[in-house]
């Protein structure tokens, strides 16, 4: 069934100026209509044509030295080939440093946890509770060792966003992780949530997220967390992928 | 947000030039007279530069650097509003030139409009991070718009045609009533929806619609002839 045409909301949808909704009204019509394709390509070169149209400035003289000794840094980095790949991904996180809280343990991860035990819907109230209880057992566990640690994921500047906190002991083989302020996805994707270990990628699971973006995941590794180098969050078709294809969230372990 | 989410992913699996018909027809002997923009891209410059930036050559940075940080900079100016915002933004684009320069040269596009579609997509995304907004459009996403835009129809002068067209838009623009140029200004430099035009403006809804439509149909009309305008039959 095709829709009526939506000439009226092609220039609005050039400038990005429609609301979430209407603009996926416009989407689900333009998947179909080649017609209304044509004319938002028409309005999409009008609308660039205003990047042009601000009054002229030239950049303090000084930024052209910045922007040069920065992307050489950048360059240097990048000839560096016997880093692995997902280091090589991750100074391409524009102006995110690896963050990493070794033995920051009581106070965050309890706050971690209210956090996400507060996030989740008591749909069965006693599944839930039990869930909550192996979760707890298990963040009390992960706290009592004392190399403890808790690491901090975060994603590239302007992608989807969301951020996602691993609490592990290195020594051990579970972790739990809880995620907040992702994007729900459309029925056909998923979350997918890997460790790597020598440059491989292991799936641990794919995920949904709930309200405000919140998952909390139990992650059962097959070996000691301490031999795996890098944790990451990517985003698949659903049923999830033997490889990562779009990685938003990364960080060392 | 869903569906940009969906179309992130969906785009950066198929890795390929979407398909997005661009028509832009131009009279290119209208062009020859015109005089050159400051950024005019004469004799596929730009294109031989990001070749060379590809093959690491920082010195063709520094180049394009002379030859697009005016625009850059002023656009994110006009969006962010302060300079060191803006700095910032440029700074930030210039390395994403450097980034997808091995991709770019692949695809043979109009260098300007590339890079300033996605200066305005990265500054309006700092806007929107500043003001805790969700974005309709990822970074990634946009990025890998701005990528298919430069793989429109490269027979265009390109810069020329741009710095031609930018000045007729730009007086288009100011002679556009009021209203109407107040309204596309708060949407494509201010990053809002109609619906958050109408509330800043106090204006019902539907009015800001009808502007921003308005505003649009006389812009395309005073450029017609300048391969804006296009017959869709
Ligand atoms: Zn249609």
């Amino acid at each position: 069934m095709r829709d009526e045409h939506v000439d009226d909301l092609i220039d609005l949808y050039a400038l990005g100026a429609l609301e979430p909704d209407e603009q996926g009204a416009v989407d689900q019509h333009l998947d179909e209509c080649g017609r209304c394709r044509a004319l938002l390509a028409q309005a999409k070169e009008l609308v660039l044509l205003l990047a042009w149209t601000p009054d002229q400035h030239d950049p303090p003289p000084a930024l052209r030295g910045r922007v040069l000794r920065r992307v050489e840094q950048l360059q240097r980095l990048d000839g560096d080939d016997a880093r692995p790949w997902w280091q090589r991904f991750m100074t391409g996180l524009d102006g995110w440093t690896p963050r990493l809280s070794v033995g920051l343990a009581g106070a965050m991860a309890a706050v971690l946890l209210v956090v996400g035990l507060r996030m989740v819907r008591l749909q069965d109230e006693v599944q839930s509770l039990r869930v909550q209880l192996q979760e707890q057992q298990l963040v009390v566990d992960v706290l009592r060792s004392p190399d403890s640690r808790l690491v901090s994921l975060a994603g590239q500047p302007g992608a989807p966003g969301g951020r996602a906190q691993l609490l592990l002991d290195p020594k051990g083989r579970r972790a739990y992780l809880v995620t907040s302020e992702l994007e729900p996805l459309a029925p056909e994707q998923t979350y997918q949530l890997w460790l790597i270990a020598d440059n491989k990628p292991v799936s641990m699971g794919t995920f949904q997220v709930g309200d405000a973006g919140v998952a909390r995941i139990v992650v059962q590794a097959d070996k000691p967390l301490q031999q795996f180098q890098a944790v990451g969050v990517s985003i698949e078709p659903a049923g999830g992928s033997p490889q990562p294809t779009n990685v938003i969230l990364l960080n060392q372990i | 947000m869903v569906r940009a989410l969906h179309v992130t992913a969906r785009v950066r699996w198929v890795l390929g030039p979407m398909q997005l018909p661009m028509c832009y027809e131009v009279a290119a002997t209208v062009v020859m007279f015109h005089k050159v923009g400051e950024t005019a891209n004469v004799e596929g410059v730009d294109e031989e530069l990001i070749e060379r930036l590809a093959r690491g050559e920082l010195a063709a940075l520094d180049a394009l650097y002379t030859r697009y940080s005016r625009p850059v900079f002023s656009l994110a100016l006009r969006v962010l509003g302060n300079s060191a915002d803006a700095e910032e933004v440029t700074q930030d684009v210039f390395e994403r030139v450097w980034r997808h320069a091995p991709t770019f040269s692949a695809e043979r596009g109009r260098f300007g409009t590339w890079l300033l579609s996605m200066t305005h997509h990265v500054a309006i995304d700092s806007v929107r991070k500043r003001q805790r907004r969700p974005q309709t459009v990822s970074g990634e996403a946009a990025e890998h718009a701005s990528r298919t835009l430069a793989d429109m129809r490269a027979d265009v002068a390109d810069a020329t045609m741009q710095s031609l067209q930018a000045q007729q838009v730009r007086r288009a623009l100011r002679s556009l009533p009021e209203s109407q140029q107040q309204a596309i200004e708060l949407a494509y430099f201010g990053g809002l929806s109609h619906l958050e035009i109408a509330a800043k403006l106090g204006d019902p809804l539907g009015t800001v619609k009808a502007r921003i439509r308005r505003g649009m149909d006389r812009l395309r009309s005073a450029l017609e002839g300048f391969g804006v305008e296009g017959d869709i039959s």
